[in-house]
């Protein structure tokens, strides 16, 4: 109590230093921003170069503002002052503008969703000019257009104004956003026990409202089983929500550790051959940064024993996430989510069951992310943290019982060694450090059914950014770095045999 | 089905009042709330957004007025105090600052007047109330890309996106009325 006392009686001193600072400071010269000072009237822009050389007075400058909006009724005047060429002067500015937020100094510009080597060096030099200004929207805009005219095949370009770091200062970015395009990219891993997984996609969007996807996937990394085939999907959006429809067919292949732990358990009944799903799925956008998604899946399985026969399994699914930043600097990042996946009674299929996941994580990036950078992986060292907890009640079918052990999840193991056949609890931990060159990780967690002891399984993790450690011009970089080798240890005492790993997307 | 929740008609279905101020009709829609999500969106981002309102009066519902009075404003929201601003570029300039949503809405439609000149006392007439955002005009792309591309451009080639607009009908009033109830 007694130091917050203190902390106060130093802050409200520095304030009212501050102030005084500012009060004796000499007016170095005047700015009209956002119209032309030949709008005022000549009475006025006498009284405004009066100023010059004065000490500035807050109560003078808000009376001159006063002036102006009468003048110019229809703007918004608000007077600010930024820093002058020499220590005890300012310039003092006058924003004349409809927009409020003309009142704010422009702290920085940045781009998002798009690289500044698509700009010629002298229109980012042109756009650094706002810096040290007040927010001026026909300029910004001005320079919108310039980028839309230099870029070829332009994107959408969106303008938006952000709270900087400093007080009355704001950030100007600009955020290249979908219009309609064509996409094709693909994602492949190698996991040294599980061997190759990959999906290669096809999408087209059109204006960021609306879109279609087609997705081929051999994958083994995910689920229990292997799975292959073709997912399609179609998506649209308006306003806060986003109806997304998928139909997925796979044709499931089961590994040799999990066929033998079915069969020592009697459970070879719960293999299916083939698996198609039917998803739609509405998410609502509530705030930016929480979304809350609804769905159903209906899946029909092509059970193979005792004799081959089809069972179906219907989810009623729900989801809720969410990711905000704990400061304005964007250093400390909390995310996480809770997944729902119910199945029996009225919605119908073979199983009944319900699926509980949550996740949450925690990232801390000690240096700000290049927001010009179009790789995945940020510049700046970083530390995050993770959990995940898992809980099925009932009888879950093979593809929503949880496993670890993959190049996701406790790396250094095997998901067919801890459980092939997967479990119906689940914890798991992680603690990742990572930077331009590496990413190194401890992994803890463990998967068992009710009823049965858990058994706790560690693991450390290391991955080399290989095209920034070797200083590769792009875009062999940007392939190496992709690529992301790995290996994995798993933590025991004997038959400590590593994982090694390969994975990325483009 | 679909159609209807992607794309929901303009026409908002509101109660709209009318009232006689001097020689000056005054509309009231009490529910309307004409900055949208995506709207409401654009100003926490910063950015100002522009409306134009045209009031008008027609003979019956389904017509549409044929010399509609225009009201330009500009609303901007104060990123750092959270609080709406709004200028009224024409007529009768005037700006106004640290407002609510719904102040911001209301100053708008307060301002919003028609003038009685030309109508009979007892001439039966519907009001109409039409707002929509004014958008600066996208940047044009230039000719080139693949066959592929420029198909896709070709064909997704439109008008330019209102993003908030609506149409607000009301009726049949008429001046006697009006002065019997004001």
């Amino acid at each position: 109590m007694k130091l917050r006392a203190i902390a106060l009686l130093l802050s409200l001193l520095a304030a009212s230093a501050i102030a005084r600072g500012q009060a004796s400071a000499t007016i170095e010269k005047t700015e009209i921003s956002g119209i032309s000072e030949d709008s005022f009237s000549a009475a006025l822009r006498g009284d405004l170069q009066k100023l010059v050389g004065q000490s500035y007075d807050e109560k003078a400058a808000t009376q001159i503002a006063e002036r102006i909006h009468t003048e110019l009724p229809e703007y918004v005047v608000t007077s600010t002052t930024a820093a002058g060429s020499q220590p005890g002067r300012v310039v003092l500015v006058f924003a004349v503008a409809h927009n409020i937020n003309a009142r704010y100094i422009v702290e920085s510009v940045d781009l998002k969703g798009m690289d500044k080597s698509k700009l010629s060096e002298g229109l980012w030099t042109d756009m650094q000019k706002m810096v040290g200004h007040p927010v001026d929207d026909a300029a910004a805009d001005q320079f919108r257009e310039r980028m839309a005219t230099e870029i070829k095949n332009p994107p959408h370009i969106r303008r938006t104004v952000e709270r900087g770091n400093d007080p009355q200062h704001v950030r100007i970015l600009y955020e290249a956003v979908d219009r309609n395009s064509i996409g094709f990219g693909g994602t492949g891993g190698y996991h040294s026990r599980q061997k190759f997984s990959g999906r290669a996609s096809a999408s087209y969007t059109f204006y960021g409202f609306m879109g279609v996807k087609v997705d081929g996937i051999n994958d083994s990394s995910n689920l229990l089983e292997r799975y292959a085939g073709f997912q399609y999907g179609a998506w649209s959006a308006y306003k806060r929500v986003r109806f997304n429809a998928d139909y997925s067919s796979f044709r499931a292949q089961w590994s040799p550790g999990t066929l033998q732990a079915a069969s020592a358990a009697g459970t070879s009944a719960d293999f299916y051959r083939l698996r198609d799903t039917i998803e739609p799925s509405a998410k609502i956008t509530v705030t930016p940064g929480f979304h809350i998604t609804l769905g159903v899946t209906a899946s029909q399985l092509q059970m193979q024993e005792p004799v081959s026969h089809f069972e179906s399994v219907r989810t009623a699914n729900g989801k809720a996430d969410y990711s905000f930043y704990l400061s304005s600097s964007e250093k400390h990042e909390l995310a996480g989510s809770y997944d729902i996946h119910v199945a029996g009674d009225t919605l119908g299929g073979s199983a009944s069951f319900t699926r509980h996941l949550l996740d949450q994580s925690y990232n801390f990036k000690l240096k700000g992310k290049d927001p010009t950078s179009q790789f995945a992986f940020p510049d700046g060292h970083r530390i995050s943290v993770d959990f995940q907890l898992g809980r099925i009640t009932g009888s879950a079918p093979m593809f929503e019982r949880f496993s670890l052990g993959s190049p996701h999840t406790l790396t250094g193991w095997n998901k067919y060694d801890i459980s092939p056949l997967g479990a119906s609890r689940m914890a798991y931990g992680s603690v990742t450090y990572g930077n331009k060159y590496i990413s190194t990780n401890f992994e803890s967690g463990s998967v068992w059914n009710d009823g049965q002891s858990k058994t706790l399984y560690n693991s450390v993790g290391l991955n080399l950014l290989l095209g920034n450690i070797l200083h590769l011009p792009q875009p062999f970089r940007f392939l190496l770095n992709a690529a992301v080798p790995g290996i994995g240890i798993p933590l025991r005492k004997n038959d400590v045999r590593p994982v090694f790993t390969l994975g990325g997307g483009i | 089905m679909i159609s209807l929740l992607l794309w929901p008609a303009p026409l908002v279905a509101q109660t709209v009042g009318l009232k006689l101020d001097g020689e000056q009709l005054r509309v009231s829609v009490p529910q309307l709330h004409f900055l949208g999500t995506e709207v409401l969106q654009r100003l926490h981002n910063g950015i100002a957004v522009n409306y134009v309102f045209k009031i008008g009066i027609t003979p019956n519902r389904d017509s549409k007025p044929t010399s509609p009075a225009s009201y330009r404003f500009v609303i901007s929201y104060d990123i750092f105090e959270q609080k709406f601003a709004v200028s009224r570029i024409e007529p009768n300039p005037r700006s106004i600052t640290h407002l609510s949503e719904s102040a911001a809405q209301l100053f708008c439609l307060d301002s919003i007047a028609l003038s009685t000149a030309g109508i009979s006392a007892d001439q039966a007439f519907w009001l109409t109330l039409e707002y929509q955002t004014v958008e600066p005009k996208p940047a044009t792309t230039e000719s080139g890309g693949t066959l592929m591309e420029q198909l896709i451009d070709v064909f997704s080639r439109k008008a330019q996106r209102q993003e908030s607009r609506g149409t607000i009908t009301g009726g049949p009033f008429s001046l006697s009325e009006l002065r019997k109830t004001r």
